[in-house]
């Protein structure tokens, strides 16, 4: 499958460029940006306040990606879906609202793998209402402990909210999910899954969850735009994060009736142009389809960790786990920004240092790393270059 | 000479290399030409913020003039370093302070001191400039 037709950032001016970023950001295909364009340059008004045909045909598009995303994860009802700025905004919703009232008593449930994400909003609340946190240590195989997770769940005895990535940006090996979901809720906990990465490359069912965050910006969508996913009810009586315009019913000085849900969670002018351009973004994934999707990223990700397990000086992290849409690895006696930068220098565009996840880095590693990351335009020439690249690289470090 | 004639001297060198990796080999052999930095000053506090690996600066005063050594765990930040002290060391307090890092631009390395480059440039020169003060 080639898809590269469909990104102008991918045409001839940038043929010379590989991109394996693509976990950090996705690239934008021309349909997305034509939309966004066309909302600048056609309607460009606020939402769900004037009367002017601008404003009306903006609110329309704008909302109207809401059954998009419904759909597009599975989930009933058009408000449980609430536009953030991404999924760091989400998690910090939940964090913020259905855990206001939480206290030492209650519990949060992270996995070692996740990103600073799902980690610091914890943190956060912990210092100021003294929630416990407890951290589920990965496998040698790069896999999550479920006997820890089952020994952690069973000994809260408040509330618990069990909160992990799907596929984690620092080694992506897929969690069980299922595993998760079934275990957290047989002792009554709430469950949260980031998909940032996941929901790009693997069919998402908000069924095995509470809530769900991702972001526009990984799925071939907008920067700035983001989507949480709240089951019916559980945000509906919430404190919402932050108060503005949009949010409320009425306000006087003396009292303000919040609106209901979705709204209540999107204070002030949110980024319209970034939702209308998401939403053609899972429209035209949709039209690929998620499992095809799946299937050439499985593929990229199984001939990437080949090739690169073939190398002397590279230790691909748990070089043996299936990966899906990146590989981490490192170049023995290399830092890894001396080589990003010289890769960079041959066209070719990966991450380096701790990708945001510098806990389970620092403990696995030690030290930065290099994160080749894959998206529906990566091909086999492009881990060919990157190899090629690699060699070059390696030769005079 | 001048901080002005030593950047249009590495200018020059710089600019005889063909493509950015053939320049980037010749800045991490410029950096096993530094100055030894000793294995005690290692320590946090003298620690350049600002980049992805690490790099560490001390300052010493020689008569009228600052000498400065620094070092990095990454070669290219390394050889960033040794060229850096090429234009900046042993001059007095009031050349390192006036100098204008607008400067540096004109050596053509891409990115030198853009500050998402993370390779600490940018703040390696303003420490220095700071030690100056």
């Amino acid at each position: 499958m080639n898809k590269k037709c469909d990104f102008q950032i991918l045409s001839d001016l940038n043929d010379d460029c590989v991109y394996l970023d693509s976990a950090a950001t996705s690239l934008t295909p021309r349909c997305v940006t034509d939309k966004i364009g066309e909302y600048y340059n056609c309607y460009n008004a606020n939402i769900h306040r004037g009367i002017h045909d601008w404003a009306e045909r903006a609110t329309g598009e704008y909302e109207g990606v809401r059954p998009i995303v419904k759909e597009f994860i599975g989930a009933d009802q058009d408000k449980e879906i609430v536009f953030t700025s991404g999924t760091t905004h989400g998690i910090n919703i939940v964090a913020n609202c259905f855990c206001s009232d939480w206290t030492s008593k209650d519990t949060v449930i992270l996995s070692e793998a996740e990103h600073h994400a799902n980690i610091v909003p914890w943190q956060q609340l912990k210092a100021r209402q003294g929630l416990r946190i407890e951290v589920i240590p990965l496998l040698p195989d790069g896999h999550l402990d479920f006997n820890r997770l089952s020994m952690a769940i069973q000994q809260v005895k408040g509330r618990c909210i069990v909160s992990m990535s799907i596929l984690p940006n620092a080694t992506g090996i897929m969690l069980d999910y299922q595993q998760v979901s079934q275990m957290s809720r047989d002792h009554g906990a709430t469950v949260l899954f980031d998909g940032a990465q996941s929901v790009p490359r693997v069919k998402s069912d908000v069924s095995y969850c509470d809530f769900l965050v991702f972001s526009g910006h990984k799925i071939y969508g907008p920067t700035g735009v983001g989507i949480l996913y709240a089951g019916d009810g559980l945000l509906d009586e919430m404190p919402p994060y932050m108060g503005g315009g949009d949010m409320i019913k009425s306000v006087r000085f003396e009292r303000t009736t919040y609106n209901d849900m979705p709204w209540r969670y999107e204070a002030g002018t949110t980024n319209i142009a970034g939702v209308i351009g998401l939403g053609v973004a899972l429209n035209w994934v949709e039209n690929i389809g998620i499992e095809n999707i799946y299937q050439h990223e499985k593929e990229i990700s199984d001939y990437a960790q080949k090739q690169l397990n073939g190398l002397d000086r590279v230790s691909v992290l748990y070089p043996e786990a299936e990966k899906l849409g990146l590989v981490v690895f490192t170049v023995n006696e290399a830092q890894s920004v001396d080589v990003a930068t010289l890769l960079n220098t041959q066209g070719v565009a990966v991450r380096s240092g701790y990708l945001c996840a510098e806990p389970i880095l620092v403990s696995q590693v030690g030290r930065g790393v290099l994160r080749a990351s894959f998206g529906i335009y990566t091909t086999q020439d492009d881990i060919d270059r990157l190899i090629d690249a690699l060699n070059k690289v390696m030769a005079i470090l | 000479m001048t901080i002005e004639a030593e950047i249009q001297d590495i200018k020059e060198m710089l600019d005889d290399i063909p493509d950015d990796f053939a320049k980037y080999s010749t800045i991490i052999e410029m950096g096993d030409e530094l100055e030894p930095y000793p294995e005690e000053f290692k320590l946090d506090e003298l620690k350049v913020p600002g980049c992805q690996s690490d790099l560490w600066l001390v300052a010493e005063r020689k008569d009228d003039v600052l000498h400065y050594r620094a070092t990095s765990d990454a070669v290219i930040v390394k050889g960033l370093v040794a060229l850096m002290l090429q234009i900046l060391n042993d001059r007095t307090p009031e050349e390192i302070r006036d100098f204008d890092t607008d400067l540096l631009k004109e050596l053509g390395i891409k990115g030198l001191l853009t500050p998402g480059r993370q390779n600490g440039v940018g703040s390696l020169v303003q420490r220095i400039q700071l030690l100056a003060a």
